[in-house]
């Protein structure tokens, strides 16, 4: 279905930046990077670890978008700053839209304020009159639209502005792009503030911004997460999709980035769910086939994925996986980011190249392929939110746009009055990283080694380690972390054949509640594999759950939870599910022959969904379309198998 | 990927897109009764309206009925929110902006108060206000008292052990203090965290009891917690303090001008509520 060139792009444009994005990534080189483990070992000994993770897991938003970015700006967020963005996931009360004051019930330990590349900072700092841009014609002119509080012809000439041709690399804004200089000042206006904020040891505040690539409306952003600090950064210029869509391109100019400061920089891509299978495609965007250099460089970029966010989560697909009861979770399914539909033909196609557990499959066949795996990535969660507050829980949850922040109409009112419904947002998600400090450098790093998960929003402990030795006892250790790292490895790691013993890996897995959240329900351990057919194969296994329930013998399936939700209440109780789980499990089906991954999905017990709260909140009747309760959940890295040649 | 796309008919069209949008922002409707232009009439009604709105903060229980059991302080200072949000949404409808929903009207307050905001700007002689603003408000940027420790943790039956376990590691450094207690759900380690984040994890009384040791070497204990029992050795520990200016500039010069903005909207809406008379209903 063909439509004009203008009305096209147009929607592309205004999609990408109204619809906005969120987290992702992939993996990355083969690193199995060993952590010492520093706990505390002898009485004499009087600093806590230095160079460990045994007990650090810090809690952050990766992607939040502020009046810098144009959607955010022309949605309504006039005001708000990266500076209240990080006074904001500090702990402390903004005042929201609506006049509500917002705060975070738990502060997070660090945040990156990602405002899209593409015409980055041009309407704030037109209203502004600052960095050159009040001089230039399109700030004269769009300053006059401003003061008569039309932004409708802003918005048409910044739309019409792009080239037609969208099926070409680049898309040239055919207006008065602003030029380098510009965008330099508001760069330097971010990472300055983004220094400001930056407190080692108590918060970490990352300079970064958002590439915002959208080809034909297959959602392709990236975060773009920069380790350094304003010497190195300052250094940078944000990379613009307007330059050329094609991520490689993008990693090209990363690259350049580290070559001339020596510094380090990753790309975090999200909203996959949204790429109508490009994400994971086996295709270049070139159309050019998948190669060994390919797949290094993009797993080089793209460690992890941001894989659950405001626009749905990412994880898996009942269609995909119709053994697995929980995949069904916060689906944005139905179209692309540029709400073209997908069609009943191609779904299979579209939801393998888009979902992360296909996706990691996939990376399976490529690696056999090519020796390496181009999506051997780790999971995160952030928001997405582009009202600079970072908020995921369900009772405390300010949406994505002005017009879904709290108020008796979100649950019936569309995203900027015409695109989806608001109601089907969901309140999700954060990033949880295993670092040995509170820093910039620690935190990125562990991102680079995948040693991080991602949460639907409840602060949930999980540690996952691998190897060949663990047995029961050791989860009776108290230092069971210091034994992980000692006999196996992390989430996020590699484990090979390493002698001729026969056996199978075993996984010491712990999980804890959120101190201020719901119980769990269960453990659960995706393993994917390449079978000896080259089939691709998954299988999900439940192996710790709480309340002494039974597995039918017949169907293999555990007992439900059940649920304590009162839906009139918006409440639940801690009377089902438990505190902790912890198991060492061994795959009972494991084959040294064959490559596999394993990653761990930890479920709580149902609670209210974030609509049942706003509901009894506001004295309003449910929408029958969306879930009055949910699972919320959190999801490890995978930790790989590869067989080594004998 | 080329895949097949259905787009629906009714956006096909941008220029609908554009009305659509800008429709969204500025719905326009009229107000139900006709009330004489310069009057405000403040009701239970509206009160009650207004309070709801602006007061949902997420995880507090209902608020439906806590208008009745504000204080008079509480409720003359809603009474007064209110009475100058109305002033503004007036004004700007006043001024042609449109009208409609409460979102809208927000957005039409700070506007206006953006307007006013752009007037109050600190001055260069910004240091004599910030001096005296730290002066005044010095309490707001107190640091919290923060704790690192490292902890042997037992389960609720096995105090005993723990005591024998103080006993030996005080006595004798032999003993392999990563092997002493059990499996603790959460950490061995805590750095710089508050007594409420140390709360969250352990309980209340662990955390009141835990700030209450000195730091030191030595292990001390054993503490309760809804845990069990704990052995614990504090490595460092910061009392609450009030810092200095230069420890807090950058965050006293934000709020100042904070300060001076809401300052500046305050007398810019006090202007123009002289225009109005308020009927209390």
């Amino acid at each position: 279905m063909k439509m004009s060139h203008f009305g096209r792009h147009g929607l592309t444009f205004i999609f990408v930046f109204f619809l906005s994005v969120s987290l992702i990534g992939c993996g990355d080189q083969q690193e199995t990077e060993k952590q010492d483990n520093g706990s505390v070992s002898s009485l004499s000994d009087q600093r806590l670890p230095s160079k460990s993770s045994t007990d650090g897991v810090y809690w952050g938003d990766l992607h939040v978008h502020s009046r810098l970015s144009m959607d955010s700006f022309s949605f309504g967020n006039r005001m708000m700053t990266a500076d209240d963005a990080f006074r904001f996931a500090k702990g402390e009360p903004v005042e929201a839209h609506t006049g509500a004051t917002a705060q975070l019930k738990k502060p997070l330990d660090f945040l990156l304020v990602s405002d899209h590349a593409e015409f980055l900072g041009v309407i704030a700092s037109i209203m502004d009159q600052k960095h050159g841009i009040e001089k230039t014609e399109l700030g004269k002119r769009w300053k006059s639209w401003l003061d008569d509080d039309n932004l409708k012809s802003i918005i048409q000439e910044w739309v019409g502005s792009f080239d037609a041709d969208t099926s070409s690399s680049a898309s040239k804004p055919k207006i008065e792009y602003p030029d380098e200089a510009f965008f330099k000042g508001v760069w330097a206006e971010i990472v300055e503030t983004a220094e400001r904020h930056n407190d080692p040891g108590k918060f970490s505040a990352f300079s970064g911004y958002e590439w915002t690539s959208m080809i034909d409306g297959d959602n392709m952003h990236r975060v773009v997460i920069f380790r350094d600090g304003a010497e190195k950064t300052l250094g940078a210029i944000p990379v613009s999709s307007t330059e050329n869509n094609d991520p490689e391109y993008l990693w090209e100019r990363l690259e350049d980035y580290e070559k001339k400061t020596g510094g380090e920089v990753l790309a975090i891509p999200h909203n996959s769910n949204l790429s109508e299978g490009r994400m994971y495609s086996r295709e270049r965007v070139s159309g050019a086939a998948f190669d060994t250099q390919y797949a290094n460089t993009r797993i080089r970029w793209e460690p992890v994925l941001e894989m659950t966010q405001v626009k749905g989560d990412s994880e898996a697909h009942p269609l995909i996986s119709p053994n697995d009861p929980f995949a069904d979770f916060e689906r944005w399914d139905e179209t692309d980011i540029n709400s073209n539909v997908i069609a009943e033909d191609k779904k299979v196609m579209v939801y393998t190249g888009s979902y992360a557990r296909p996706a990691l499959k996939t990376g399976l066949a490529l690696e056999e392929k090519l020796g390496v795996n181009p999506f051997k990535f780790g999971m995160i969660g952030s928001t997405d939110s582009h009202t600079v507050m970072a908020t995921a829980d369900s009772d405390n949850y300010y949406g994505k746009f002005v017009d879904s922040e709290p108020s008796p109409e979100r649950l019936m009112n569309k995203m900027g009055g015409i695109l989806w419904n608001n109601r089907i947002l969901t309140a999700a998600g954060y990033a949880a990283v295993w670092a040995e400090e509170n820093s910039r450098e620690a935190i990125f790093d562990a991102i680079k080694r995948k040693e991080v998960y991602a949460t639907t929003g409840p602060r949930i402990v999980l540690r996952f380690f691998g190897g060949w030795d663990f047995d029961e006892t050791d989860l009776e250790q108290p230092d069971y972390a210091t034994l992980g790292y000692k006999k196996g490895v992390p989430m996020g790691g590699d484990l090979f054949v390493a002698n001729d013993k026969e056996a199978a890996p075993r996984f010491m897995i712990t999980a804890s509640k959120d101190p201020d959240g719901a119980n769990l329900d269960r453990v659960q351990v995706v393993k994917g594999w390449l079978d000896a057919n080259g089939k691709l194969k998954e299988q999900v296994y439940d192996v710790a759950w709480s309340d002494a329930r039974v597995v039918d013998p017949k169907t293999g399936a555990l007992q439900p939870v059940g649920s304590t939700v009162n839906v009139s209440e918006a409440t639940y109780t801690n009377t089902i599910g438990t505190e902790n789980l912890a198991t060492v499990w061994t795959d009972p089906a494991f084959d040294k022959s064959l490559r596999a991954f394993y990653y761990v999905r930890v479920l709580e017990i149902p609670t209210p969904r974030w609509t049942t709260y706003d509901a009894q909140r506001f004295n309003l009747d449910l929408p029958d379309d969306v879930p009055v309760a949910i699972q919320e959940r959190v999801y490890s890295s995978p930790i790989w198998y590869t067989p080594i040649a004998e | 990927m080329q895949i097949k796309r259905d787009v629906s008919r009714i956006m096909r069209e941008p220029l609908f897109i554009f009305i659509l949008f800008s429709a969204a922002l500025y719905v326009l409707f009229l107000a139900q009764k006709p009330v004489p232009e310069n009057e405000i009439i403040v009701s239970e009604a509206r009160l009650k309206e207004f309070y709801q709105y602006k007061s949902q903060s997420f995880g507090l229980p209902a608020i439906a009925n806590k208008l009745e059991v504000m204080s008079t302080e509480e409720r003359n200072a809603l009474t007064e929110d209110f009475i100058r949000a109305e002033v503004l949404v007036r004004e700007a409808r006043r001024m042609g902006l449109g009208e409609s929903d409460f979102i809208i009207r927000q957005r039409l307050i700070q506007k206006l108060e953006f307007l006013a905001d752009t007037q109050a700007d600190i001055p260069e002689k910004a240091g004599a206000l910030l001096t005296d603003w730290y002066k005044t408000h010095k309490e707001n940027y107190r640091f919290p008292a923060e704790i690192s420790f490292t902890h042997i943790y037992f389960v609720p039956e096995a105090r005993e052990k723990a005591q024998e376990v103080l006993s030996a590691l005080n006595s004798e450094s032999v003993l392999a203090i990563a092997e002493q207690g059990n499996r603790f759900i959460y950490h061995k380690s805590y750095k710089r965290k508050s007594q409420e984040d140390i709360a969250a994890h352990f309980g209340d009384d662990f955390a009141s009891s835990v700030f209450g040791l000195s730091s030191g070497i030595e292990w001390q204990g054993p503490l309760a917690s809804r845990h069990g029992f704990h052995l614990v050795r504090v490595v460092n520990k910061t009392d609450a303090k009030i810092p200095t200016l230069a420890e807090v500039r950058e965050k006293a010069l934000f709020d100042l001008k904070l300060s001076l903005n809401k300052a500046a909207r305050q007398a810019h809406a006090d202007r123009l509520r002289k225009k109005y008379t308020v009927i209390y209903d």
